[in-house]
């Protein structure tokens, strides 16, 4: 019987398809797979080819960084656990060849370093960073002394980072073996140890999570998916805007298959009447309809999947541009899930429909009934499905779920607002306008769904467009053109004017910030200690000195969000302004007293401002800044950017390191490329995907006409039959579509703002911006796509003599 | 067939509506029996009580042997497939499928062996065969009630319900669809039940009712 019906189904299927029967649903299902499929083939490969460069900047998954020696139980556990590992020593010391010297970044590495990237050949020898060649005056023979060994260099490396404490100095490489032998490390050097890891995701993930749960302030984790935090919260925008544009690619098409399942639902009744009179049972009918539907389900979906991953080989030439190398997922589970979203898809939205026509009664074929009406548990099914689609789409649910809800309801009332004034302004109108006002109350629960899904659809598109923009705006702004690219550090008080005239020489115009070394001791008298800080940041902060800057004024480009308000007296404590989330991390407040220690020296400073710092900006920023009243022992930084200047920065480091030497001039361009990089990539996969939403919206409208164009089109009948003019129909048509647009568009403007500016406040933490052009574009948008698509579905019944329309309609 | 004392009330605005007031009625195998009576008289609602597509608020209805009260929606509906033919007065063919696939349909449904061949032959005999592939949208109104009757026919039932079957044709059509109609019927010897305006049709059949306030008047 099973297989029976599944036969009879599936001839009816691809007799159906053939006709063309099932196009708007095959559309619907298609452009969910499609998306699904293309988002995701995306995103995993801007994913991964993001990781893969990241962790090979890193040389490896993950880094297990630690001031003091790490424990050889982290070894054991890595290797338990299949994981490669490598080790280095890093440390800052002085290298020689001949009579030169030069403070530099030693770093000593085990034999198999890095586990990402190409691997270097260490022997006996040191690989040294090319800008080394200058300073120290290196030739082929050269050997460089390193405490008490002397080697000889085997080649030159280019140091790779996203971190700029690593650029502090020009580095050296030398074998792990040796370090002891220099004698470099004694008592007191400050040696960073790294543990580098590298495997399966699953390993490294559960490796973290031990070493993270041990809680210690010591260890340090880097990993590949987020080389710097900063870094880390701009892609974690990125993919969750890249969720949300899926799932809106998603819901949009399910709104299509709603709408076109209603305009279905008309053909199903019909047919499951005739077969319920010809003695088919209800458990058959539903059999043979559920086959169908799942068929169309499969095939639907597996040609958005093809689809989906034809538009992505389409875009890889494009992604290869800024990936090298680029890394591909393989067929497999991202298509099973773009194929099995389509089938979801389709079930959720057209189940109320299926379910309504199953129960459809055979004596709507002998007279008319009243249609019956959906039992609970379909809608509980349906809503059950929707969930399971946006919890696979985007792996959350509460505020997604909410925000639909509430803003589906809210479509809701607005439906019903509109509707009860449509019948007030009927009542007071007259000729064609009241006509075409009627046609909208004449099926009030369509018009509801119509202006639901209108509405939804203006909406996610107004948000998706007003985010996107905030979004590409806010990564823009945060790396301006003019951002600075290198930085000096380490200029003596008696070298300032020195470098300040190197630096006039080049025509470069910086400040130079006076800058202590100090450490937090002490808030409100009350002494500070490491160990007793809850916060592994807290603890690393208070066992390390900090860089305080030492100015008159806080930086001009430091938003102050708090200010004391009292004048002092000059009697009174110097002033210190706190960066924000140290004032959070220390629960500190204006006018507490911290005292700081600079080289044994303490001295107690008054809090006067609190400041909003923008890390990611590149530019020189500090943790506290303390007025200039105090004499402490200072040094000067600077930064600047080089970008636009003719100035090469070999001739920069020369001069400084002829004309000031022991000044440190560090080169970030190659990081704020990497960060711009990333960056400009993950704008690229965001606008990419605007496309689908697009599509999909289009079905969308299409829908919605076509469901009322029965009845639309027998009143226009009727009204040419009794002597309306071609011009009146038009009016009385066009009308019914700028009413349901305008007012679609109205309702998907409010909510649309409403929602913006809580995405942007709290999902993206990012400012919210009031926009007029939303709200104009929204109601331009809703009006002229009505009108246009309305123009375009019903142009050719419009232009019909109405005894043509009566054939038509026969 | 047999209907005992049949009622059948709607519920309206001032209570209910009696549709039925125990109407009896015998039909013989091979009867030809038409029901008359004016527009809202509850002729369809009878015709559908009498093809078990709904039941009565009370009395009995035999059909085959089978007490209709007794049977639930499923089991009436097996019996529908077995013994029993429709044909409306709209016609009610699907409008998306050709005239074959619309006599197709109810063979496909019970996954009768030769059903192409069979369908085939039905359309032939109601003079269609050169419009197999034609749609609704494409056929007159007098074709696609051949084609209804066609599909009517297809599955040789014992009895046939038909619902003002040439209420929307024109006096030559609907004559030439009423000469069709029972020239099949006494080719399979099936029992026709036939609800309609038009007496001169009702004429035709070997018995006529009246339905008057509920009540069936021979």
């Amino acid at each position: 019987m099973w297989l029976g019906d599944f036969a009879t189904a599936s001839k009816w299927f691809f007799r159906g398809l053939n006709r063309g029967d099932w196009l708007l649903l095959i559309l619907a299902v298609m452009i969910s797979s499609a998306s699904i499929t293309t988002v995701e083939l995306l995103a995993k490969t801007v994913k991964y080819s993001m990781l893969a460069q990241a962790a090979e900047n890193l040389g490896a998954d993950l880094v297990v960084k630690s001031s003091r020696p790490i424990d050889s139980q982290w070894l054991e556990k890595a290797k338990a656990i299949n994981l490669n590992i490598a080790q280095s020593q890093s440390l800052i010391t002085m290298a020689m060849s001949g009579d030169k010297f030069q403070l530099v970044q030693l770093k000593a590495v085990s034999k198999n370093y890095p586990l990402k990237g190409d691997k270097y050949k260490l022997d006996q020898q040191i690989l040294i960073e090319p800008a080394l060649n200058p300073l120290l005056n290196l030739t082929e023979s050269s050997e460089i002394l390193l405490g008490t060994l002397a080697f000889k260099i085997a080649g030159q490396f280019q140091p790779k980072s996203l971190s700029i404490a690593a650029s502090f100095a020009k580095q050296i490489l030398m074998p792990l073996t040796l370090l002891e032998k220099t004698g470099l490390k004694g008592v007191g050097s400050r040696v960073t140890y790294n543990l580098y890891v590298a495997g399966k995701q699953r390993d490294i993930v559960s490796f973290a999570q031990q070493i993270n749960k041990t809680n210690s302030p010591h260890l340090q984790i880097i990993s590949a998916q987020a080389p710097t935090k900063d870094l880390a919260q701009s892609l974690d925008t990125a993919w969750l805007f890249l969720d949300l544009s899926a799932l809106a690619a998603v819901l949009v098409a399910g709104l299509s298959i709603l709408i076109a399942s209603r305009f279905y639902l008309q053909k199903w009744q019909s047919s499951i009447a005739l077969m319920r009179s010809f003695g088919a049972e209800r458990s058959q009918i539903f059999r043979l309809f559920a086959w169908q539907l799942s068929w169309l389900a499969v095939v639907a979906s597996t040609a958005g999947v093809m689809l989906g991953s034809w538009l992505f080989n389409l875009l890889t030439p494009l992604l290869a541009d800024y990936f090298q190398p680029i890394i591909i997922p393989s067929f497999g589970w991202i298509h099973l899930h773009g194929f099995l979203i389509g089938c979801l898809v389709l079930w959720a939205f057209a189940w109320q429909s299926f379910i309504q026509a199953i129960q459809s009664s055979p004596l709507q074929l002998l007279k008319t009934t009243r249609s019956s009406t959906t039992p609970i548990y379909s809608w509980v099914i349906s809503l059950a499905l929707i969930i399971l689609i946006i919890i696979w789409v985007t792996g959350y649910i509460t505020w997604v779920l909410l925000g639909l809800f509430l803003i589906s309801f809210s479509l809701y009332l607005g439906a019903i607002g509109l509707l009860t004034l449509i019948g007030y302004w009927q009542k007071s109108s007259k000729g064609w306008l009241k006509i075409s006002l009627s046609s909208l109350t004449r099926e009030p629960a369509l018009v509801k769904l119509q202006l639901i899904s209108v509405g939804l659809v203006l909406f996610i598109l107004m948000l998706m467009t007003f985010v996107r923009q905030d979004l590409i705006q806010n990564w823009q702004a945060s790396l301006p053109q003019e951002t600075p690219d290198t930085f000096l550090m380490n200029i003596q008080p008696e070298q300032k004017k020195q470098v300040l005239a190197i630096l006039n020489k080049q025509q470069i115009t910086t400040e130079l910030i006076a800058m202590a070394r100090g450490r937090l001791i002490a808030i409100n008298n009350k002494s500070l200690t490491a160990d007793k800080q809850s916060s592994n940041r807290a603890r690393r902060l208070l066992e390390r000195e900090a860089n305080i800057a030492q100015m008159e004024f806080p930086l001009s480009y430091n938003k102050i969000i708090q200010q004391t308000t009292i004048k002092l007296s000059p009697s009174e404590l110097p002033k210190v302004s706190v960066e924000k989330g140290i004032a959070e991390l220390f629960k500190l407040q204006l006018n507490d007293v911290l005292t700081f220690s600079f080289s044994g020296q303490n001295i107690k400073y008054r809090i006067d401002s609190i400041r909003e710092v923008k890390w990611q900006s590149l530019r020189l920023n500090f943790f506290f800044i303390i007025d200039n009243t105090q004499s402490i022992p200072i040094s000067y930084l600077a930064n600047f950017s080089l970008a636009k200047k003719s100035t090469s920065i070999s001739q920069l480091t020369k001069d400084i390191a002829i004309q000031a030497p022991g000044v440190l001039l560090i080169d970030a361009k190659k990081i704020l490329q990497q960060i711009q990089t990333i960056m400009r990539q993950a704008s690229w996969s965001v606008s990419g995907l605007y496309v689908f939403i697009l599509v999909a919206s289009l079905i969308v409208l299409f829908s919605a006409t076509l469901a009322s164009q029965q009845a639309r089109v027998q009143s226009w009948f009727l009204l040419r039959t009794m002597g309306a003019s071609h011009q009146e129909i038009v009016k009385i048509g066009l009308m019914e579509f700028v009413l349901l647009g305008g007012f679609a568009g109205l309702l998907a403007a409010i909510f649309a703002q409403l929602t913006s500016i809580l995405i942007s406040k709290f999902a993206l933490q990012i400012p919210p911006q009031f926009s007029l052009e939303l709200w104009l574009l929204s109601l331009f948008l809703g009006v002229s796509a009505l009108l246009i698509i309305g123009l375009v579905t019903q142009q050719k019944y419009l232009r019909l003599s109405p005894h043509k329309m009566a054939k038509k309609w026969s | 067939m047999q209907l005992e004392n049949v009622h059948y009330k709607v519920p309206s605005d001032s209570g209910y509506l009696s549709i039925l007031n125990g109407g009896d009625l015998y039909v013989h195998s091979g009867e030809k029996l038409a029901i008359i009576g004016r527009s809202g008289s509850g002729k369809s609602t009878l015709l559908a009580i009498m093809a078990g597509l709904e039941l009565p608020t009370s009395g009995n209805i035999n059909l085959f042997g089978n007490r209709l009260m007794a049977l639930g929606s499923d089991a009436r509906a097996k019996l529908r497939a077995k013994q029993v033919g429709f044909i409306f007065q709209d016609f009610q063919l699907m409008p998306s499928m050709s005239a074959l696939e619309n006599v197709l349909m109810p063979l496909e449904l019970f996954q009768v062996d030769n059903a192409y061949e069979l369908a085939l032959a039905a359309l032939d005999k109601v003079g269609l065969s050169q419009r197999l592939k034609h749609l609704p949208a494409q056929l007159s109104g007098g074709e696609q009630q051949r084609v209804a009757i066609a599909r009517a026919f297809v599955t040789k039932p014992k009895i046939l319900f038909a619902d003002e079957p040439t209420g929307n044709l024109d006096e030559t059509t609907a004559t030439q669809i009423q000469q069709l109609l029972f020239a099949l019927n006494e080719e399979l010897n099936t029992t026709l039940i036939l609800v309609t305006h038009d007496l001169e049709f009702a004429n035709k059949c070997e018995r006529i009712l009246h339905l008057v306030h509920g009540k069936l008047v021979e």
